[in-house]
């Protein structure tokens, strides 16, 4: 059932966390050691013997420096950023993928400017969209005219570009709670970008169905 | 008043590097001033969720314009502004090797910008689809406003400028170092400089061929980007190809500067220098492989975007390498924090953070959120308007006691510096939370929580601003008033302190030579030509030095009759910028229908050519290549073939988009005529052999200059010329075939790539035949002997290109 499917945006805070803890650690590394030596090798810190001052007025820097292996302690940060990246692979073919079990599918048609919806039963809707609770929900993106990408802000990774004569998907798991979501333009698509935004209403699923059935 | 006059008059005709360089850089900053300001107008608008300060219309033709002039027409140009003085002085060299083209690319720089900035009064209004220009808005259909056009033609006009700087620079730094300095010595920003024009040559013509291709689409009713079977994604995939070396283009000229100021004020040489090379290189070999992460929602597979994902988490590897080089070269230095070391040393923070938060991008998942985010937006203003910006501060402040003879005021830099740091932080770390908020809108009234986040942003934007305005004064005060500088103020290392502030036309009072040491001697021709460079390099030889450094560090002159020893070919010339003018005349009236000014706009632009082209007849402009230099691996190859090489390079990549738009349509395409059913194969091996033969033809007139035999050379010469006509007559019949059995430019997809790649190739025939018949003309007034032969092997070796071109291009629309 939905309730045991882990929804595409636990992952991406998961992933985005983990990332964060990367670079927030490298990050500071390599900023307490620039720091470091920014200030230990000040000209009115530095003791004369400390520096060894090689580069000067009327001299070219030398192509070759005795610095032996350590200077391949550069690539540490580059491996564990690739590492870090291939990591993510399990979780990408997983959002990626279709959804383990699709509840409903909502048809969505991008034009300049606004949202069309079609539900699995035929009914149309534009700008407004109604979504049970706790629902698995895929939605199919095309676009009517120019390049769109469907948004919505308050679950992360829910994006998808909205191409003519290109179908894409992208699923998500409704909130458990009933509320209003947005739905937006991510890529610039003319006069009317900044308004082509939609509302999606999350409401209980007996108030779904009676709005399916309304015409 | 005749004192102003040549004042100007000098400033429109110079054809030497410095000079160029001081236009690059004043107009770089000009445009700078424009961007700057619509970023203003943008934050303003911002600063409020439903202000109506701007309209939907302006705010986009503002963020649209302020993207393209600051990464096409401030960054890029006034890094170049910097390498155009100072990559020849870094290596010892007199000017660039191609002088007058050098201006050339200058003026067609500036004047692409201007039109970019007269679009703004056209029909239409200015430019408004984003700078990415995402098809298919950027149609005429959706976006049918003549400013749209210029901008596109600015673009290609730009294309050009940038393609004859790189021939130009890659000759220059492959083949005009001093004599001893070996590539292992050659400093990092000449380096980064040729790392960066590789980018360019390859990654440019992408963007002309996207360019050429949407103005047939804007101008010509084709379908290019408007089609399903082109559309967004070929664009998207021509757009980015360009676009992403584009970032690294943009960068590694500002690491280079970092490196060579870093090691000037700490006294050490950059840390594994040769490991950070490689790096570089690895960089920009990777820098065509990593296009796609901008496409990683458009539906492309998942496969191809896992590569691509993998791609980007590896060419981060060199400029993690790159920033840790840069701060051990810190380790046991004696560091001096003067204004342009300042500079440099906090664009390393910015670059962590601004590479730091690229890692993310990377991830395919994580992508998904920050795609049309804010979070991009601040990711790279960190890079761009932080670590590539403040290296160019860095540089101007360096190199500025070089250029005027005075200092900057270090208190006003301080200033600066702190306003800037303030203002950037202020700008930008709040966007990384406006990680849900769409790029490019004007409005967000549905969303109260981003309401402080921008405030704080236009607050930063203003402080960022404020900074950029002591830089002004800073500018201009030390240019009036700062104190006078010496020769090497900085006791900085390198060559081009060996010379005064300013230095002098020919920029060396003697011939730089670096010794295998690593020491420079400013050598007089005549004890080079005594002791034999090789000696002289070794340090074996007794050399009465000029250029060693006084105590006080000034570098020591010999007299000034030394300085024309050397014959230095610096001639003004009016043609690079009448030519550019009256392309740009052109190009404004093309897109506004005004025949009457357009025939005019391309009457002073082939004027200009023409007169060029008389200057070259008559050997006018004739610069000798350099007696003593290093030029390996280039040994013996005179200075047009590398050039011709590099030219080639980027026509093929020119070429090589077009065909891979093709492809990329093709194989979109759920049903296609195959070519040997709409043409006429007999014709096209007809075609075929016309033009193998022209080559052929032309290689014959070589030899017979080689070996002397004038009627044979001059027959050779009319057959090729005879021959390139006959293959243009046969291409206009062909044209107008197809075109009467209901083929039109418009009809069908297979009929618009046919036109417009055999109209590209077409007009490369028609530049072979211009240049045959120039040498048919020069041979009936002076036969070329054997000395002057190349020139006929030039020719050749460009038809010889323009037969490899047609052996792609037969089979493409003649059979399969």
């Amino acid at each position: 059932m939905a309730q045991q499917i882990t929804p595409p945006d636990e992952l991406w805070w998961l992933t985005f966390n983990q990332f964060l803890i990367g670079a927030l650690v490298l990050g500071t590394f390599v900023s307490i050691v620039f720091a470091y030596f920014a200030i230990r090798y000040w000209e009115k810190k530095v003791k004369p013997n400390e520096a060894e001052v090689v580069l000067g007025p009327g001299r070219v820097a030398p192509g070759t420096s005795k610095i032996g292996w350590t200077r391949y302690t550069l690539v540490v940060t580059g491996i564990i950023v690739t590492l870090l990246i291939l990591a993510t692979f399990p979780r990408t073919d997983y959002v990626e993928a279709s959804p383990p079990e699709t509840d409903l599918v909502i048809w969505v048609t991008a034009f300049q400017f606004g949202w069309e919806f079609e539900y699995p039963n035929g009914k149309k809707v534009v700008n407004t969209l109604v979504l049970p609770t706790d629902t698995v929900v895929e939605f199919k993106v095309v676009s009517r005219d120019v390049f769109h990408a469907f948004g919505i802000p308050e679950i992360k990774g829910a994006k998808i570009d909205a191409i003519p004569g290109i179908l894409n998907s992208l699923w998500v798991k409704t909130p458990s709670e009933p509320g209003e979501l947005n739905v937006v333009c991510y890529e610039l698509c003319g006069v009317g970008h900044s308004l082509m935004v939609g509302k999606i209403k999350v409401v209980p699923p007996d108030e779904f169905q009676a709005f399916l059935q309304s015409t | 008043m005749s004192s102003l006059r040549s004042w100007i008059l000098r400033w429109l005709t110079t054809t030497n590097h410095k000079d160029i360089g001081i236009l690059y850089m004043v107009t770089a900053m000009y445009f700078f001033l424009v961007a700057g300001t619509l970023a203003l107008l943008f934050r303003v608008q911002l600063a409020m969720p439903e202000s109506n300060f701007l309209s939907g219309k302006a705010f986009n033709q503002a963020v649209t314009v302020h993207g393209l002039v600051m990464l096409l027409w401030f960054l890029s140009p006034i890094q170049f502004g910097l390498a155009n003085y100072f990559v020849p002085l870094q290596i010892g060299a007199r000017d660039l090797a191609f002088p007058r083209l050098n201006a050339l690319s200058y003026w067609l720089y500036l004047f692409s910008g201007l039109l970019l900035i007269v679009s703004f009064f056209v029909p239409g209004g200015a430019v408004d689809g984003g700078w990415t220009l995402y098809a298919p808005l950027n149609t005429a259909a959706f976006s049918p406003s003549k400013g749209f056009d210029l901008a596109v033609l600015a673009i290609v006009m730009l294309s050009a400028a940038i393609t004859l700087g790189t021939v130009n620079f890659m000759v220059t730094i492959a083949k005009m170092r001093a004599p001893g300095m070996t590539w292992d010595k050659v400093p990092m920003f000449t380096w980064s400089i040729l790392f960066t024009i590789l980018m360019m040559l390859l990654a440019f013509p992408a963007l002309a061929a996207a360019g050429l291709l949407l103005l047939l689409d804007r101008l010509l009713g084709t379908t290019f980007f408007l089609s399903v079977e082109g559309g967004a994604l070929l664009w998207d995939h021509l757009f980015w190809f360009f676009g992403h070396p584009e970032v690294y283009i943009l960068l590694f000229p500002s690491l280079g500067m970092l490196a060579d100021i870093i090691s000037s004020f700490t006294g050490r040489p950059l840390y594994a220098k040769r490991f950070v090379l490689v790096a570089f290189m690895a960089a920009t070999v990777l820098s065509y492989i990593v296009w796609v992460h901008h496409m990683f929602i458009t539906g492309t597979s998942l496969l191809v975007r896992k590569i691509f994902s993998v791609t980007t988490a590896l060419i981060s590897i060199p400029f993690e390498m790159a920033t840790l080089a840069l701060i051990l070269t810190l380790y046991k230095g004696r560091i001096r924090y003067t204004s342009p070391m300042l500079f440099a040393i906090v664009s390393i923070p910015l670059f962590i953070i601004g590479g730091a938060t690229g890692v993310f991008n990377a991830a395919i998942i994580l992508d998904r959120a920050f795609r049309g985010t804010y979070w991009v937006v601040a990711h790279f203003h960190y890079i761009m308007a932080g670590t590539a910006l403040f290296a160019v501060i860095a540089g101007l402040y360096y190199w500025f006691p070089k250029m005027t003879g005075r200092m900057i005021s270090e208190k006003l830099a301080k200033i600066q510096l702190i306003l800037a740091v303030i203002g950037i932080n202020l700008l930008y770390f709040p966007q990384f939370l406006l990680i849900d908020m769409p790029r490019r809108v004007f409005r967000y009234d549905y969303a109260p929580e981003w309401i402080t986040l921008n405030q704080l942003s236009t607050v930063g934007a203003f402080i960022f601003a404020a900074s950029f305005v002591v830089a002004l004064i800073a500018l201009i005060h030390g240019m009036l008033r700062g104190r006078p500088s010496g020769d090497n103020p900085w006791g900085a290392w390198g060559l081009e302190w060996l010379t005064r502030s300013p230095p002098p036309p020919h920029n060396f009072d003697g011939q730089p030579v670096v010794t295998r040491d690593g020491r420079i001697l400013i050598v007089p021709e005549k004890t080079l030509e005594e002791q034999g460079v090789d000696k002289v390099i070794s340090g074996e030889a007794k050399v009465s030095v000029t250029g060693v450094m006084t105590p006080n560090g000034t570098a020591g002159h010999q007299s000034p009759s030394h300085a024309h020893g050397h014959a230095h070919g610096h001639h003004g010339s009016m043609e690079p910028m009448m030519l550019a003018l009256g392309m740009f005349v052109a190009f404004v009236a093309m897109p506004l229908g005004n025949m009457a000014l357009m025939a005019l706009g391309a009457l002073v632009a082939f004027a200009s050519i023409a007169k060029w082209v008389l200057d070259e007849y008559r050997g006018r402009f004739s610069e000798p290549e350099p007696r003593y230099r290093e030029e390996f691996p280039f040994v013996g190859i005179d200075k047009f073939k590398v050039g011709l090489w590099t030219f080639i390079a980027g026509e093929g990549f020119l070429f090589g988009s077009l065909v891979g738009a093709y492809i990329f349509i093709r194989t979109r395409s759920p049903a296609w005529t195959p070519g040997i059913e709409l043409h006429d194969v007999a014709i096209g091996l007809f075609n075929t052999v016309v033009l193998f033969t022209a080559a052929l033809a032309m290689g014959l007139a070589y030899y017979n200059a080689r070996v002397g035999n004038v009627g044979l050379q001059r027959a050779s010469l009319a057959f090729a010329l005879a021959l390139g006509l006959l293959f243009m007559f046969t291409k206009a019949y062909e044209w107008s075939k197809f075109a009467a059995e209901g083929y039109g430019l418009t009809s069908t997809m297979e009929a618009q790539l046919y036109y417009t790649l055999t109209g590209a190739h077409a007009a490369h025939v028609l530049v072979g035949v211009l240049a045959s018949l120039y040498a048919l003309a020069r041979s009936l007034r002076r036969p070329y002997g054997p000395q002057d032969a190349r020139t006929l092997l030039y020719i050749g070796i460009y038809w010889g290109i323009v037969d490899i071109v047609w052996t792609f291009i037969f089979p493409m629309f003649y059979l399969i």
